[in-house]
């Protein structure tokens, strides 16, 4: 027998089993490959349902916290998924391994790759090739390797159809609140901004937006950072409520975009004025500012003299002389825009007037005088129950407010509706008459110290 | 006629067929015994030598001698004891006198000049006498007076150690179980096993075994069929896992390991091990592997021919500290956490 033609049928036969094992290889780089695409699309997919889908049922806080959780799950999953498939690629020393491994060849097919490799030829090396050929349906790529399709194609598929069965409802119920939103836009809403426990209000019902008041320097110093705080966005707290207030925002707004809800309204602009120089001089702005407070005013349920109807009490309330803007006496443009606010929005529970006291806003305030006591929580306060208010600190602490609001679906606290509804004015009839301010009365000396007792317990 | 006969190089069918005739013989008189004769024409093949421990009356010199007859190959045995000196072993030169009266030194070669040596409860003999096996085991050679005298392959020396009876021992240096390619242990036979010894030993007649080879052909088919064994491929992941293994039973606290930070740590071998095994002992794993390749009809090892040989290649290499004694750790135990320890790194 020719050495020669033995040699060479025996690299045919190593050739024939080499390529049976590169085919084993490229079934299972296909198969790596179709795990690598379709297992982070699906979870991509999985991770965009859930995230929408939150949008959809959860308050802001919770889609924030749902939604990073699915998001750092899903960005886990296709990490991992990636490199399960990066490492799942096959050399042709690995593809023999396998193959040893699933048809239990013993290390056949691995000592083979490594000897063409390595060009090392034992005595016995002939025998392996025999002995491996003799096995060569045991190693089929096609028995190896059953599969030509990864099975993460099927779940990509699924999350497909989950995922465009979702998006379309998504759309539908985005579209209609989109539609809703736009006639909601149109309407004329009330303004909303959450005082909390800022005391403040008009001394006298029937005060005027464009009034000066004043106040003592802590309430002033509240209301400034209170101001500040709605011009800024948030409240000024500690870092992590701030942060927190920040990603809520975030978590609004991006809920918002998916779910078609309206976009967030712009905090209320604020301004604080100093009285010197704005009382006099106001700049155009600062007069529509101080209009659209007076509109707020109007619109918004006012002590019980003026909540049936405002604009009609305004009409017949001229401004009282001595809460015009005479020295002393602070404007109240924007505090009494403030003051319906306050009343309308900052109680939680709903309550328009409790924040005020019923009496503070039904008994005419301030001293014998009329015009002069406590402008601030005087109900509450038996120091300024009678006699002269205390000269209230004037100066630089004097100011103006000009508001500059927009209309709101829900306002910062829960008391306010999630629409503004439309406001309806009808004539007053034949039994009705406007509500009058009560007029205020001296006590009577002998009542003093009973009342007196009463409010200091 | 099969092609050994026949002149031609053996195939791996007639090594498994020689193996085991030669099993089938020597289990005509051992008892039992199955995988430590495995071991013992294992370490045979592959051109290794064997320490065999066991306790008294379990067929150690039995089981040496018997493998003489098998192969039919020339057999010594050398019972060692504390005077024995070198010479005894090696041979010496004595003073001959001559037909013409003429007195001349002349070598008397000692035991050692067999194909097949036993050596009897070799650790009762000194150290220095231990020692003089060292040339004969790893070089094939005997160097007397200054002259070296080469011994004829094959060569295969058993030593046997008798594990009880310590006092007045002299336990075998490191250097010297290093040469040994495998460490067999002999247990007592179970019952059914010592009914058949006493049957086959109290009769009239003792088992006949038959040699497998003549005289003249003995040591040439031998030594074919271990240069069979050493053209069995092994693929480069299976030489680093038997590499791995050899390195997990070196503790990391031995100023000899080198840079361990890329190797297996084993916690029982960091607590209880002194000194691990030595590049010998990867050796043994090959060569033992490749046997029971063969055996088994392939021309390449496995990852299991690997693990199986393991426990007889190691065992003897790894040298237990104070701890280990003091819990009851054997060799033993330690090689098979190596092996559990290695085992899943296969590629």
């Amino acid at each position: 027998m020719d050495y020669g033609a033995a040699q060479s049928r025996g690299e045919d036969k190593s050739q024939l089993i080499l390529g049976q094992i590169g085919s084993i290889r490229g079934r299972l780089n296909a198969l790596a490959l179709q795990q690598g695409l379709f297992a982070p699309l699906t979870f991509i997919l999985c991770a965009v349902v859930l995230i929408v889908g939150a949008a959809f049922a959860f308050s802001p806080l919770t889609f924030l916290l749902l939604a990073s959780a699915v998001a750092v799950v899903a960005i886990a999953a296709v990490v991992r998924t990636a490199r399960t498939a990066w490492r799942m690629r096959a050399s042709d020393e690995r593809a023999a391994r396998i193959a040893d491994e699933r048809a239990a060849l013993k290390g056949r097919l691995t000592t083979m790759v490594d000897g063409a490799r390595l060009g090392q030829r034992s005595a016995l090396w002939p025998y392996l090739i025999e002995d491996t050929l003799a096995l060569r349906d045991e190693f089929s790529a096609a028995r190896i390797e059953p599969r030509r399709v990864s099975r993460w194609l099927w779940a990509a598929v699924a999350s497909c159809a989950v995922a465009a069965v979702a998006m379309r409802a998504a759309y539908g119920v985005r579209t209609s609140r989109l539609t809703a939103n736009n006639r909601v836009a149109r309407m004329p809403g009330e303004p909303s901004v959450d005082l909390g426990d800022l005391d403040i209000r008009p001394a006298d019902p029937s005060v005027e937006p464009g009034t000066e008041i004043d106040a003592d320097p802590a309430t002033l110093r509240k209301l400034a950072e209170k101001l500040r705080e709605a011009q800024s966005g948030g409240p000024k707290g500690s870092p992590t409520s701030r942060l927190m207030a920040n990603a809520r925002d975030a978590a609004k707004a991006l809920q918002n975009k998916l779910t078609g809800s309206p976009a967030a309204e712009p905090a209320p602009r604020l301004k604080l004025t100093d009285r010197k120089g704005g009382s006099d001089g106001k700049s155009p702005g600062q007069s529509q500012d101080q209009a659209r407070a007076k509109g707020a005013q109007e619109s918004l349920p006012q002590s019980p003299q003026s909540s049936d109807n405002g604009q009609q009490q305004t009409e017949q309330n001229p401004p009282q002389p001595n809460s015009g803007p005479t020295p002393g006496v602070p404007d109240m443009s924007g505090l009494a825009a403030l003051n319906g606010l306050n009343n309308d929005d900052s109680d939680p529970n709903g309550s328009p007037a409790q924040n005020t006291p019923p009496e503070a806003q039904n008994v005419p305030q301030g001293g014998p005088m009329g015009t002069g006591g406590s402008n601030h929580g005087s109900g509450s306060d038996p120091q300024h129950l009678y006699g002269d208010a205390e000269k209230p600190p004037l100066g630089n602490d004097t100011f103006k407010i000009p508001v500059e609001v927009a209309p709101s679906e829900d306002g910062s606290s829960n008391a306010a509706p999630p629409s503004p509804p439309q406001r309806t004015r009808s004539a007053l009839n034949a039994n009705q008459a406007p509500d009058e301010p009560f007029e205020r009365a001296s006590i009577p000396a002998s009542d003093r110290v009973t009342i007196k007792r009463v409010f200091e317990r | 006629m099969n092609a050994a006969a026949a002149g031609e190089a053996p195939s791996v069918a007639d090594f498994a067929r020689t193996f085991r005739h030669v099993q089938a013989e020597i289990h005509k008189v051992i008892v039992g015994h199955q995988r430590a004769v495995e071991e013992l024409l294992i370490a045979l093949f592959a051109g290794g030598h064997v320490l065999i421990e066991g306790v008294p009356g379990t067929g150690k010199t039995t089981l040496v001698k018997t493998l003489g007859l098998a192969l039919n190959l020339s057999f010594n045995r050398i019972q060692f004891t504390v005077d024995l000196m070198p010479a005894d072993i090696t041979g010496t030169r004595v003073i001959l006198s001559s037909e013409d009266g003429r007195r001349e030194f002349s070598f008397q070669p000692g035991p050692v000049f067999c194909h097949i040596l036993l050596g009897d409860e070799i650790n009762r003999a000194t150290p220095k006498t231990q020692s003089a096996l060292l040339e004969c085991m790893a070089e094939l050679q005997v160097t007397v007076s200054g002259i070296t005298h080469q011994l004829k392959p094959p060569y295969f020396v058993m030593a046997t150690l008798n594990p009880i009876e310590m006092e007045g021992t002299y336990p075998l240096p490191e250097a010297q179980l290093d040469r040994f390619l495998f460490k067999v242990r002999l247990e007592y036979p179970d019952e059914s096993e010592m009914v058949k010894i006493v049957t086959n030993t109290t009769g009239p007649e003792d088992a006949g075994v038959a040699p497998i080879f003549s005289v003249a052909e003995a040591a040439e088919r031998i030594e074919g069929l271990k240069h069979l064994v050493r053209e069995v491929m092994v693929a480069q992941s299976i030489e680093h896992y038997a590499a791995r293994m050899v390195r997990a039973t070196q503790p990391s606290s031995s100023r000899y390991v080198g840079q361990q930070a890329n190797g297996l740590r084993v916690d029982a071998v960091d607590r209880y091990v002194s000194f691990g095994a030595s590049p010998r002992g990867a050796q043994a794993l090959i060569m033992g592997a490749k046997v029971r390749a063969l055996l088994d009809g392939r021309a390449n090892i496995t990852y299991e021919d690997i693990d199986q040989v393991a426990p007889a290649a190691l065992q003897h290499r790894v040298m237990l500290n104070y701890a280990a004694h003091s819990d009851g750790i054997d060799a033993a135990h330690i090689v098979d956490r190596v092996v559990q320890a290695v085992r899943p790194t296969r590629g």
